[in-house]
């Protein structure tokens, strides 16, 4: 028997383009914003006794009333010159500046007047006019702005993004003042109408990084562009990995520092926080700071930094694997000490280590969800009241919670929580496959882990540069050391940067 | 496709649940380990049957603060090693692991029979290592030391302590299995360190070296003998000689280096002899209120009675050599590779009881830690 199959095809889209098509007239702007609590418009004597009412419609929250009252009904009410009859000059000169407000544009679509009432403008409507005039009043109120609230400052500048995209263009401006520092913008998201400013520097960034991420931009169809994913997502080479593509930054100066290297950012309304394309392994387990501590310092840490990386990564794995499968591994007097320490404990040492693996995710969740000070007591009541208590009755071994505890914390070093959290998943993985065929089962891991990091881009350059990609040694050490700012003339090959160098 | 790829993944994954225990023989087979013995001592004696085996664990700590119980002693028989190995499994419900087997004790009886058949166990078993440590049981049976040092505390506690005092000990040092197999290997001839059990304290005790002539025990190198061994090896981490000076009377040197060079003779392409050039090196431990190295006519005295004493020591062991017919320590191999071009002129004329063996020492007092005299 013949076996149909319905192949399920998605709905249209509801949304048109434009949104609203027809007349602009106050009653179609009025008729749109019907059971809208916010909209608000007033209605203005002008041109003399007898002339009928111009009208000014805004959405209130959105404008700055001041702006309104000042800048537009002051003039109206005190000018002479617009008292004429004549409601065709009048409205001439209010277009060309009769009026104080900054900012002014004349509209003959309804869906441009619309989205301008959206994005805090106001708009006065003459009789008989076929468009209208639309003023930006927005309210500029915003969160000031404040240091960085998780990536900490040590030696540095303390501003941190704000949700305001303007706000933030414009501490990057303070930072790079150059010309050629460039802001594309784009609207994402057919609800949200979320800006999205595409950063550069023109002449230093790669075009076609430009290009491609202006590209992946215009391909987003979505209805609102509100969550870090909601960008993240669709502007990566690839969402079936754990690790993060693009990197973000809540510090304007990291933001204008990977400008500065050829790298090409994003900024988003709404979105407290920068995005640097691309992305590598190395530039993850960069921290900002590193430019501000003493050359030799930066590089020690940024070495035991990638010492943590296998450390959080294996740790676990290795214990299962030692433990269960190659004894001879361990020195003697440790063999001897686990022994007497795992005596009365009932579990397998697989079923320890995940235990305590899933055990110490659940309290760093539930750190996180909780209020900071609550936060710090559920820490400090799982880590040590708990685990104490789970040692001494025999529920695990003190090795097993020293190892998940040392591997824990080894992935706190990371400069990217994001990157933390990618190892964390590949933790579990590893100490899966060590559990099931030991040192054998870590190496197949760790091939495959590294086959994975092999085969991403980010915006065509190798996840792994410079470690990988045909990059050259000197490439490959300077991920790894930080070298005098002064010996550093070029810039990063792999960023593909059309002016290389740097300084003299 | 990739619902194919998955729906094979995830048959996979389900394999685990089919009970088909065979399909995963390719993976290794873990064990707990909390629920192994780990054998620290592993000693082979010679038996009508074969083998005996004796292995110890060691004093192991019993967890819970209870402190360190008594040592797991097994012993079996056996047509060879493996096969009593193999039998100890059956004595109790752990897996008995011989991974962290330390040290590797044979008897005399077996020694003198030959080492070979039980170094070639330690090279071919799984879980041995070459690391381990070798010795000889003069004048007795490695399992009934190791039982004998059970009612104290334990073979390997006794061992490690003798491999932790090596350098405070200085007629016997510690060899491995893998440089026995090395040096037999080379020539067929080498030594291992000797223990003697004292019957009364149950204790181990060093007893220079045994002399392996082809892998067989023929003969031991003890007293002066052994410590001339050191000298040939450079082993003199903390010697002390007691010397008489016309000077001072009694001194003690402490001997704190020795370099020994041995350099071939050579008549035309002929080897006609052998040079064993000695420096040692010590420093004067005690000597009395009279004693200052200022005093060249001391310093003389001093110097002379330390090179008399390491010359008869060296001649001692080499005289064992020429004696039992063996090259223990290796004299060829260190000739040759003083002179590498002439090896093969070395090994045509290689007979050592027919070289004439002189043997030079360089004598060096270093320093007297004598603080009244400001320094040194």
């Amino acid at each position: 028997m013949a076996h149909t199959r319905h192949q399920r095809v998605p709905p249209p889209h509801p949304r048109k383009t434009p949104r609203f098509s027809g007349a602009l007239t106050l009653e179609r702007v009025g008729e749109i914003f019907t059971d809208c609590a916010d909209y608000a418009t007033r209605t203005v004597e002008a041109g003399g006794d007898g002339a009928p009412p111009i009208t000014l419609c805004y959405i209130t929250g959105m404008v700055k009333l001041e702006r309104i009252s000042e800048y537009i009904l002051r003039p109206i009410a005190q000018d002479e010159t617009l008292e004429r009859p004549d409601r065709r000059e009048v409205y001439r000169r209010m277009a060309d500046g009769a009026l104080y407000n900054l900012i002014v544009e004349e509209r003959q679509e309804l869906d441009q007047a619309v989205n301008d009432l959206i994005a805090g403008w106001c708009l006065l409507f003459f009789p008989g006019e076929s468009g209208c005039l639309s003023f930006f009043v927005a309210t500029e109120d915003k969160r000031s702005v404040s240091p960085p609230a998780g990536e900490t400052v040590l030696k540095g500048a303390r501003d941190a993004f704000v949700e305001s995209l303007r706000t933030n263009t414009s501490l990057v401006r303070r930072h790079l003042k150059a010309p050629e520092l460039k802001i594309k913008e784009q609207i994402v998201g057919r609800q949200s109408l979320t800006m999205v400013d595409v950063v550069y520097l023109d002449g230093i960034a790669n075009p076609e990084t430009v290009a491609e991420l202006e590209k992946r931009l215009r391909e987003i169809d979505i209805d609102a562009a509100l969550a870090t994913g909601n960008l993240e997502e669709y502007l990566v080479d690839r969402t079936a990995t754990a690790f993060p593509l693009v990197q973000y930054t809540e510090r304007p100066d990291r933001f204008c520092g990977g400008l500065a290297e050829g790298r090409v950012g994003l900024l988003a309304d709404g979105l407290p926080l920068g995005y640097l394309m691309p992305a590598t392994v190395s530039s993850f387990l960069r921290a900002g700071q590193d430019k501000s501590s003493n050359w030799m310092l930066a590089t020690t840490l940024t070495l035991l930094r990638f010492l943590c990386v296998f450390v959080t990564l294996f740790l676990p794995a290795l214990y299962i694997a030692m433990a269960t499968f190659h004894q001879e591994m361990i020195p003697t007097r440790l063999a001897l000490s686990m022994i007497a320490a795992k005596r009365d404990v009932p579990f397998q040492t697989v079923y320890e280590v995940l235990i305590m693996l899933v055990a110490f995710e659940i309290l760093q969740e539930a750190g996180l969800r909780l209020p900071q000070p609550v936060g710090q007591t559920v820490s400090i009541i799982g880590g040590l009241v708990v685990g104490q208590a789970a040692v001494e009755a025999k529920i695990v071994s003190p090795a097993v919670l020293i190892a998940v505890a040392i591997a824990g914390i080894a992935g706190y070093t990371m400069p990217s929580q994001e990157m933390a959290a990618a190892l964390r998943l590949w933790r579990f993985l590893l100490a899966l496959l060590a559990s099931v065929a030991g040192l054998f089962g870590v190496a197949a891991g760790a091939a495959v882990l590294i086959g994975h990091l092999a085969s991403i881009e980010s915006y065509g350059v190798p996840y792994l540069a410079p470690f990988a990609g045909g990059m050259e040694l000197s490439q490959t050490g300077r991920a790894v050391v930080r070298l005098p700012l002064p010996w550093i003339k070029l810039r990063e090959r792999m960023l593909k940067t059309p002016n290389r160098r740097k300084q003299r | 496709m990739k619902r194919r790829c998955a729906v094979l993944a995830l048959a996979a994954l389900m394999l685990p649940l089919s009970g088909c225990k065979e399909t995963f023989d390719f993976l290794p087979y873990g064990r707990e380990l909390e629920d192994m013995a780990l054998m620290r001592t592993m000693g082979v004696d010679a038996a009508e049957e074969g083998v005996t085996v004796t292995t110890s664990s060691g004093a192991q700590d019993q967890g819970g603060g209870q402190g360190a119980g008594k040592p797991t002693v097994l012993k079996q028989t056996g047509g060879s090693i493996s096969a009593a190995c193999l039998s100890m499994q059956a004595q109790g419900a752990s897996y008995v692991f011989y991974g962290h087997v330390g040290q590797f004790l044979l008897g005399e009886d077996l020694a003198r029979q030959g080492v070979d058949g039980a170094l070639d166990y330690v090279l071919r078993d799984i879980e041995m290592r070459l690391e381990t440590n070798l010795y000889l049981i003069r004048g007795g049976q490695a399992g009934a030391a190791i039982e004998a040092a059970a009612q104290v505390n334990s073979a390997t506690d006794q061992l490690e302590s003798l491999e932790a005092d090596a350098g405070l000990l200085a007629d016997s040092m510690f060899r491995t299995v893998e440089d026995v197999m090395e040096d037999l290997e080379e020539n067929g001839d080498s030594f291992a360190p000797a223990l003697t059990l004292d019957q009364e304290s149950g204790q181990l005790e060093p007893a220079g070296y045994g002399l392996l002539r082809q892998g067989a025990l023929v003969g031991w190198a003890e007293d002066e003998a052994a410590r001339g061994v050191n000298l040939l090896m450079g082993w003199v981490d903390a010697d002390v000689l007691e010397v008489e000076t016309p000077s001072v009377g009694r001194a003690a040197l402490r001997v704190v280096g020795a370099e020994t060079k041995v350099r071939p003779v050579f008549e035309g392409d002929t080897l006609t002899g052998l040079e064993l050039q000695c420096q040692v090196d010590a420093n004067l431990a005690e000597g009395g209120d009279g004693a200052h190295l200022e005093d060249p006519v001391l310093l003389g005295e001093l110097e002379t009675a330390l090179a008399q004493r390491s010359h008869l020591r060296l001649e001692e062991a080499v005289d064992l050599c020429r004696t039992l017919d063996g090259d223990f320590f290796q004299l060829e191999t260190r000739a040759g590779l003083s002179v590498p071009w002439r090896w093969d002129d070395i090994r045509a004329g290689w007979d050592l009881s027919a070289l004439d063996v002189t043997v030079q020492v360089e004598a060096n007092i270093q320093r007297g830690y004598n603080v009244r005299d400001g320094g040194d």
